[in-house]
């Protein structure tokens, strides 16, 4: 005899119940906090002021906008962003492909190809620190050794070397995740509609273009938000590799608002920047709960 | 006149100076058990908060205190010094105790409001008298001392003694258009490909510590009282630009920050380093073990008027401490004078640190005369280079709360005209309007 799993009168209370300890994290460790920035933000509150500062209305938000170090800090988020997620989405796409062909070795591919996602960000940031470095760092050395560089090149040290520079780094600890979700999907794809399109005479461009991407279309819009998302927030790559430099060229908006906040001790423009940087992550987010697959959310 | 009983006045003061004894013996009686119960009973605990630089040294000094103040036992918290500012910003909002504490000079405008002025505790005008301007400028606010210096620094160029002689140059440049001159000999004898090496990352000791040197050096203020750039620093600034157009200065070292420089100027392969004095000291530019330029590597004056910019780190006080006797005795134990007059711990900085002192005279000392000349000093040259140092607040407005912010932006600036991105007249134009938008927005 079956078991019936249903809900019964009378016991909604106590089920919601069970939902409260993760109710109270949420509104300690995300509402609260949140609500409490936006407070902030509205105020003219300094680091280390001995009293609580002042109403400031929207005189935070006002100063923000007006300054060309948020608007440059906020094209560098943007550029940031986008060139990134591209490198992810089109390398990580291309890779699961190979590893979805079952070439020979694909497995241990897997493997290498996961293995920067295990890498903590902080060692990452080391790494390309060392790798990019003008004395003796590795990319140097290999493109003097190939030929394609007479001299050794102090990459973080122009603004659009550093940019592209600290982009790539990044970039390259994403493309492990979009390997992920796209190699999932691609394995869920029924073999028999291959071997559909190949009876029909498809060949590997059009079985590409016409089977594959299609189907992985959710996969890629999920790896794509969630990449812009983290994109978005990225810090640890610029305050280890550039610290926002040279100049600003590579001050992404979550650096600014460390820097307003930490450096210079402005806590009401600080939280005024760090507002409009949710305001923007929380509309990609509600992009992402639009084009997600119907279905998806409630699984 | 007599009393009833027919006693003379005679009598009053006979009897008042035997109860005057009599008080005299008690007082004397009950501060000595005073004394003795304070000794044998628990010590006055102090925390005393420091930055993570020789820590085993620091140790060695509070150990010394300990010594010479049996009442006082002190324990150390050390911070990392680049969390330094926010952690104790942190305890102090807390309401975390403790006591004595490092100061850096570039926050005392924020801290100024809990730290202890020190004008009024004993020994404080004898000291004053014989600090360095640049020591009494950097631990100054709003006309209060709020400390002792720890050490103080000025900028000053480092130039490799052994590129100079084979070049044929028989001394430092005394002027910016001889510095130039003689890296031209060097690079077309192809000694070095770019001679002259500089901090410039745009945080840090950055470039605009070395941007306000040359200021200085020439006698003007980079930012005047309405915050419009001065012809010295549109001097300075075009002829820096210049030794980067013409080749003179690397290229690859705009995003070298002064430890990084000073790693590079050991490399050999550079003239000069405009920097922090103490890179030129044995941990630095003449360590023999890692080093090319070890004893070859020499501290010269800046060019022009040979006036340069420092700042001091020093020892303060919480003004919340309940304990301030105590910790005053630790930071004059520390920032000046044990209990026999004696300069401990400036002295044993200059050999253990390279650090340079706040009180005159300190070079007069025969240890310390060894240890400067140990690492290519001239110890009356250093000294004088002291006496003609200035805080940086002399040159720009360095303890107004939006320094920092406009400092890190000047640097993008100053990064950009050395890049060749843009021109000096720019960059001047820039740095002010910046001053002053932020001026506004702090005022």
């Amino acid at each position: 005899m079956p078991i019936r799993v249903g809900r019964r009168r009378g016991s909604g209370l106590p089920l919601r119940l069970l939902n409260l300890p993760a109710l109270v994290l949420t509104l300690g460790f995300s509402v609260i906090p949140i609500l409490y920035v936006a407070y902030l933000s509205l105020r003219d509150l300094r680091l280390g002021a001995t009293s609580a500062g002042g109403f400031a209305g929207w005189d935070n938000y006002r100063f923000i906008l007006a300054d060309s170090s948020v608007a440059t800090a906020f094209w560098n988020t943007l550029y940031f962003s986008v060139l990134s997620v591209a490198i992810a989405t089109i390398v990580g796409l291309a890779i699961a492909l190979l590893l979805d062909s079952d070439a020979p070795g694909a497995g241990w591919l897997v493997l290498g190809a996961v293995l920067p996602w295990a890498v903590p960000e902080i060692v990452n940031a080391l790494m390309w620190q060392w790798i990019y470095n003008p004395t003796y760092g590795a990319l140097n050395g290999l493109l003097v050794s190939l030929g394609l560089l007479d001299a050794y090149r102090a990459w973080l040290s122009t603004p659009v070397s550093a940019l592209h520079a600290v982009i790539f780094a990044y970039a390259w600890k994403l493309v492990p995740f979009v390997i992920i979700i796209l190699y999932a999907a691609l394995r869920s794809i029924p073999a028999e509609l291959y071997e559909s399109a190949q009876t029909d005479g498809a060949g590997f461009w059009a079985v590409v273009r016409f089977v594959t991407l299609p189907l992985i279309a959710p996969a890629v819009v999920v790896a794509v938000l969630f990449c812009v998302v983290w994109s978005m927030r990225a810090f640890d790559i610029v305050y280890l590799l550039t610290r926002g430099g040279p100049g600003e060229a590579t001050t992404v908006l979550s650096y600014f608002v460390f820097l307003k906040a930490f450096e210079f001790g402005d806590l009401g423009a600080a939280a005024a920047v760090a507002c409009v940087l949710a305001a923007i992550t929380f509309a990609m987010t509600c992009v992402y709960l639009r084009v997600l697959p119907k279905g998806t959310e409630s699984r | 006149m007599g009393d009833s009983l027919g006693r003379t006045e005679k009598g009053k003061p006979m009897r008042a100076m035997t109860r005057l004894a009599v008080t005299v013996f008690l007082v004397a009686v009950i501060s000595s058990f005073t004394v003795v119960s304070a000794q044998g009973g628990e010590p006055t605990r102090l925390k005393f908060i420091a930055w993570n630089f020789q820590v085993e040294t620091v140790k060695e000094f509070l150990a010394q205190f300990e010594g010479e103040n049996p009442d006082v036992k002190v324990e150390m918290e050390v911070i990392p010094s680049a969390q330094f500012a926010a952690k104790v910003q942190l305890m102090k909002n807390s309401n975390t105790p403790f006591d004595a504490l490092y100061v850096f000079d570039h926050i005392l405008s924020q801290w100024a409001s809990w730290l202890e002025p020190l004008d009024n505790y004993e020994g404080t005008d004898a000291l004053k008298a014989s600090m360095l301007p640049l020591a009494r400028q950097s631990m100054t606010y709003k006309g209060k001392l709020y400390g002792l210096p720890y050490y103080t620094s000025y900028f000053g160029m480092v130039y490799n003694d052994k590129m100079m002689k084979a070049a044929g140059i028989a001394a430092p440049p005394r002027t910016y258009d001889e510095w130039a001159q003689q890296a031209k000999t060097i690079k077309g004898k192809n000694l070095s490909k770019a001679p002259l090496i500089w901090p410039v990352k745009h945080t840090g000791w950055g470039g605009m510590w070395v941007m306000n040197t040359m200021v200085a050096s020439r006698g003007g203020k980079l930012l005047d009282e309405a915050l419009n750039t001065s012809p010295e620093a549109l001097a300075s600034l075009k002829w820096w630009a210049g030794t980067y157009r013409d080749g003179l200065s690397d290229a690859n070292g705009i995003e070298l920050d002064p430890n990084e420089s000073a790693r590079a100027f050991m490399s050999g392969d550079y003239y000069t380093l405009l920097t922090a004095n103490f890179f030129a000291g044995a941990q630095w530019a003449n360590d023999k073990d890692k080093s090319k330029v070890a004893g070859a590597a020499h501290l010269a004056a800046t060019p022009e008027q040979h006036k340069t910019v420092g700042f001091a780190r020093m020892y303060g006080i919480n003004g919340a401490s309940p304990r301030k006797e105590a910790a005053w005795r630790l930071v004059k134990f520390l920032g000046a004078t044990n209990k026999r007059g004696d300069y401990v711990t400036p002295k044993q900085w200059v050999e253990k640190g390279a650090l340079t002192w706040g009180l005159r005279g300190i070079e007069k000392d025969s240890s310390v005369a060894a240890s400067l000349r140990s690492w290519g000093a001239d110890p009356a040259q250093v000294a004088a280079n002291l006496e003609n140092a200035v805080h940086m607040s002399e040159v720009v407005p360095f303890q107004s709360v939006w320094y920092a912010e406009w400092e890190l932006y000047a640097n993008g600036v100053l990064q950009n005209v050395l890049g060749g991105r843009l021109t000096p007249e720019e960059g001047v134009q820039q740095w002010s309007k910046r001053a002053k938008d932020l001026a506004a927005r702090y005022k």
